[in-house]
């Protein structure tokens, strides 16, 4: 019997992290944005515009994040998927995309949860990010 | 590879305290050809370069020291209004100086041209070397106004001023570049034409020979020449030089030195140095009676000067707490 409780904490408190710290990450990130780039981009120089275009990173420097936390929520969950498949003596699958698939059937609906509001949250704050800085750029040159 | 790009971001980083409206030479040259031989012309070309030049008056240097401040630049952000010692001096600053008013580009330049003239007129009569310099000086910053009123001109809505806050931040430095467009140039070209007129006594010097000149660079300006900017002041410089007038650009101020410690450096050999605590109170005073007489005046009500929520100007010194406030 595969004993799930581990792999639940491992899943708790990634999902926590990415629901609790994108949003103020971001917040902190987008001025952050600004401020480095406010001064850096309206410069003259040859390599300034290159700058400034690796610069529009940095707001979505946190959601980057959030998503290499869900990478490694979704390595728990292979995790799992693979020592339940070994525990029934199912065929290993040389995909790890399946082994997700079964660790994901194999956690609580509590856990499901997390991480459909961790994602979420990914979405709700990459779209509403884009969304403000497509809005900034429109106002203030039209 | 990494170690080179990391000091390069480095560098930008810490260099990008202050930048320009027309590039800063561009406001020194064209004030310092509109003056032509007339007497003030060092001191209003210093000044009219001294508004990008010093921290306290540098429209991208106050709004990075308003977002030092995270709670009054959160209500700039949110509400457009905040404490008069941070987002006054930051909108104030930016409106009145560099005309970031997301308002008409011509009710900018009525209210720079009113404050220039009156200033002008000051600066005329004053018998004073001192007072003269100070008026002088005014006049810099109503003519760094007056050539903002078409450098701030929106590239994709020429009918609206760049918003104050954020200004032309998402169209980089395009808008400063005279040879970026012929639609650019067409503006750079009106302001050259018509800034002499702001000027009192005399006519204005041939400005042909450098519209020339621009017609012919405009052909091959890119964006791997960086627009031709260096043979434009290349051109402005010989016409300087043609009308008998030895012009010395600032070094630009890297430094963050304060605005009375660059004037007093650059003005040594001139007959007085100007007060930049004095020249702003001219200038602020005049140049907020001009807003208010445009506002007042009904002719005007189809060109707002000002886009967003009016809030109060700031009547402070910006200099009192120096470049950090």
């Amino acid at each position: 019997m595969v004993n799930i409780e581990p792999h639940h904490r491992k899943i708790h408190w990634k999902t926590r992290l990415v629901r609790w710290a994108l949003l103020p990450l971001a917040l902190i990130a987008a001025p952050a944005w600004l401020y480095v780039s406010y001064g850096t981009c309206q410069e003259e120089g040859d390599q300034i515009g290159t700058l400034c275009r690796a610069f529009r990173v940095i707001p979505f420097l946190p959601t980057l994040a959030a998503l290499a936390i869900l990478a490694f929520v979704a390595w728990d969950l292979a995790a799992l998927g693979h020592e339940h498949a070994r525990e029934t003596g199912q065929a290993p699958t040389r995909h790890g995309l399946n082994h997700v698939r079964h660790g994901y059937r194999q956690i609580s609906d509590a856990h499901k949860s997390h991480i459909h509001w961790a994602l979420m949250t990914v979405l709700a704050v990459t779209l509403s990010l884009g969304a403000w800085i497509v809005w900034l750029a429109y106002t203030t040159t039209h | 590879m990494t170690g080179r790009l990391g000091a390069l971001v480095l560098a930008a980083v810490l260099l990008a305290g202050s930048a320009a409206a027309y590039r800063w030479d561009e406001h020194y040259y064209t004030v310092r050809l509109a003056f032509g031989a007339r007497p003030g012309g060092a001191v209003g070309a210093l000044c009219a370069q001294l508004a990008d030049e010093a921290p306290e008056l540098n429209a991208i240097a106050v709004y990075r020291r308003l977002m030092k401040h995270p709670l009054d630049y959160a209500s700039w952000s949110l509400g457009g209004d905040g404490p008069d010692e941070t987002v006054g001096r930051m909108v104030t600053v930016q409106q009145l100086l560099h005309g970031l008013t997301g308002g008409s580009p011509e009710a900018v330049r009525a209210i720079a041209a009113a404050a220039a003239k009156n200033v002008g007129a000051r600066a005329r009569g004053a018998r004073d070397p001192r007072e003269r310099a100070d008026a002088q000086c005014a006049l810099g910053f109503a003519l760094h106004l007056y050539g903002d009123s078409f450098s701030h001109v929106r590239i994709k809505n020429p009918s609206k001023m760049y918003p104050t806050g954020l200004g032309h931040f998402f169209d980089a430095t395009t808008p400063d570049i005279p040879l970026s467009s012929r639609a650019r140039m067409e503006l750079w070209r009106e302001y050259l034409a018509t800034a002499p007129s702001l000027i009192p006594l005399g006519a204005g010097p041939a400005f042909e020979p450098v519209f020339a000149a621009a017609a012919e660079l405009q052909r091959r300006a890119r964006s791997g020449n960086r627009y031709a900017g260096a043979e434009l002041m290349h051109a402005e410089t010989e016409a300087l030089e043609g009308s008998g007038i030895k012009a010395a650009l600032l070094e630009h101020n890297l430094s963050e030195r304060p605005c009375q410690a660059i004037a007093d450096a650059a003005a040594k050999g001139l007959p007085a140095a100007p007060s930049c605590e004095r020249a702003w109170t001219l200038y602020r005073d005049a140049v907020i009676r001009a807003l208010d007489a445009y506002d007042a005046d009904p002719a005007n009500a189809g060109k707002p000067s000002r886009g967003g929520p009016k809030r109060a100007y700031f009547l402070g010194s910006p200099f009192s707490k120096g470049a950090e406030w």
